[in-house]
């Protein structure tokens, strides 16, 4: 079989085994994806799948073709949602003769029999936790940014708290997200590629840090400031993304012929993330109120004073 | 009569956000004195950021790394080899010098919450963390409480118009630079200087740094290329 019919195949099979069924095209992408991390290495079903790690999860060009193929054939439509969001479903009844690849024909009913076509997210965040390449990933995606998204959502402009009123403002949610940015950063990808991103990383966490206590203490520009933490941390997790898919771990082999494309795409990403944390920085450091000196314990003064005697050494 | 005007580098920066005992650096003592007028630029302010932020992605990764080997019930008798053991071998994994003495110095200098981390709960681990991570913040705070853009009436004026690189403003003083010194950062961070006393200061300034290797033992040749410009270690301005 040649690798569109066996992707081809493999797509009509999750309308075979629940012909109801209304999906994303991003849904598509990560039940085959699935599909074929479940399959045994030696399967040759495997490598007409070929992923590569982006954005929104692993992604394949080659299911993306498909599925236009599909839509082209009259297999499938496109339905748009009252959100505005695309979703996939079957156009016509599909015949009993396709039961060719067995194995990946039954492990494709499995996972469509188990997920839920209207709330994705669990199925691919698991799929994060499961097979992302670095343990980054997981962590920064599905931890830090979806919690600090659905906090930006929870706090909209114009929302005031006592926190405001009081010296040591407590707010747990914040304390939470600033925990998971530190330790997105003892996790980042060690490897010569991801030099300049750690440096800037590390150059966004100092940034966020300073941020988050504005947050916390909820001042005027809290909502301005999360906003554009938010942002930034998002810009950041895009640059990640062109970055990952060129290391060996973060694509499969079909794609090395695009190494040098996406290499040049990185670049130009690490570029504009340099600025983008510069500017992220600046406008952080003009909103810090000025305080009071911190009264640093002796342990606190300890900490730095070994640290910069040994820079200075 | 030595300059009034001083430009910090990153160095004299970074030493003067804690205070020192008589044996070690000059520098916060050389901050406590007044009658200057004291000056940087943007470039030295985000490489003392980018210094604390190294500092911290190192020792919360190290950190990281050690809780994860050791075992999890450590001999208590055996513990302080057991750390340096593994300290050794996190440090052979360190490209950075200035990483590998940041590493060293931290474990030498708090042995102790690192024993009590090993054998302690996680929640003495976290609060262990956190404390490092205050300790940093606390050195961020204090170096934008000193160090404020383009403010005239802040402890050291933080100059935001320095050009990104001197190739088209000052082109033969940089080809001169880079023929001594070899090392285009420090490069750019003196040329800062001269174009803050050239555009912005217009007297003598002096540039302040501890920077032995690349500034301190060019400083004839500095001196004879960019005039206005004095080299000067933070301890010769001590009084008695």
């Amino acid at each position: 079989m040649l690798q569109s019919e066996v992707v081809s195949h493999l797509i009509q099979q999750i309308y075979h085994s629940r012909p109801d069924l209304k999906l994303s095209k991003r849904a598509v992408h990560k039940i085959l994806f699935k599909v074929r991390t479940a399959l045994p290495e030696d399967d040759p079903v495997r490598k007409n799948i070929p992923f590569y790690w982006y954005n929104f999860g692993p992604y394949s060009e080659v299911v993306e073709a498909s599925i236009d193929t599909l839509k082209a054939n009259g297999i499938l439509r496109e339905e748009e949602t009252h959100r505005g969001n695309s979703l996939l479903m079957l156009t016509t009844n599909l015949t009993d003769t396709l039961n060719v690849l067995e194995e990946a024909s039954a492990i494709v009913e499995r996972i469509v029999r188990n997920i839920d076509p209207y709330h994705i997210e669990p199925f691919v965040n698991q799929i994060y936790q499961d097979d992302a390449p670095y343990e980054f990933m997981p962590l920064y995606k599905v931890d830090f940014l979806n919690l600090f998204e659905g906090y930006l959502k929870s706090h909209p402009v114009g929302q005031i708290t006592l926190n405001r009123y009081i010296e040591d403002a407590i707010n747990p949610q914040i304390d939470r997200l600033e925990h998971l940015i530190y330790d997105c950063e003892v996790e980042l990808v060690e490897e010569p590629l991801f030099e300049e991103f750690n440096d800037e990383f590390t150059s966004y966490v100092s940034g966020a840090g300073k941020a988050f206590d504005i947050i916390r203490k909820d001042e005027d520009n809290a909502y301005t400031i999360t906003k554009s933490t938010f942002e930034a941390a998002d810009g950041i997790w895009r640059t990640f993304a062109k970055g990952v898919r060129i290391l060996d771990e973060g694509h499969d082999e079909y794609y090395d012929n695009k190494l040098e494309q996406w290499e040049g795409e990185y670049r130009s990403a690490i570029s504009n993330m340099i600025s983008e944390v510069n500017r992220f920085n600046r406008n952080i450091r003009e909103s810090v109120r000025p305080t009071n000196r911190r009264n640093a314990n002796d342990r606190s003064k300890r900490i730095l004073s070994s640290l910069i005697e040994g820079y200075l050494s | 009569m030595a300059p009034l005007h001083h430009f910090l580098d990153t160095n004299i920066l970074v030493g003067s956000r804690i205070e020192w005992d008589g044996q070690h650096h000059h520098t916060h003592r050389y901050l406590q004195q007044d009658g200057f007028l004291r000056h940087t630029s943007e470039r030295v302010y985000k490489e003392c950021t980018g210094v604390f932020g190294l500092f911290r992605r190192t020792i919360t990764k190290y950190l990281n790394y050690l809780l994860k080997s050791l075992p999890a019930s450590p001999d208590p008798f055996i513990l302080d080899r057991t750390i340096r053991r593994l300290t050794e071998r996190h440090i052979l994994l360190l490209k950075n010098e200035k990483e590998k003495n940041v590493l060293s110095s931290f474990v030498q200098q708090n042995m102790d919450d690192l024993r009590n981390c090993a054998l302690g709960t996680e929640q003495d681990r976290d609060t262990f963390r956190q404390e490092i991570i205050d300790a940093i913040k606390g050195a961020f705070d204090s170096l934008d409480r000193d160090c404020r853009p383009d403010d005239p009436s802040a402890p050291v004026v933080c100059y935001t118009c320095c050009p990104e690189n001197y190739d088209s403003h000052l082109p033969d003083q940089k080809s001169a630079l880079i023929t001594v010194i070899g090392y285009e950062p420090d490069i750019l961070v003196i040329l800062d200087a001269y174009f803050i006393q050239i555009h912005r200061i217009g007297e003598e300034v002096s540039l302040v740094t501890a920077d032995k290797a690349h500034i301190l033992n060019n400083r004839k040749k500095i001196e004879e290329t960019l005039p206005g410009i004095t080299i000067r270690e933070p301890g010769s301005f001590f009084i008695g």
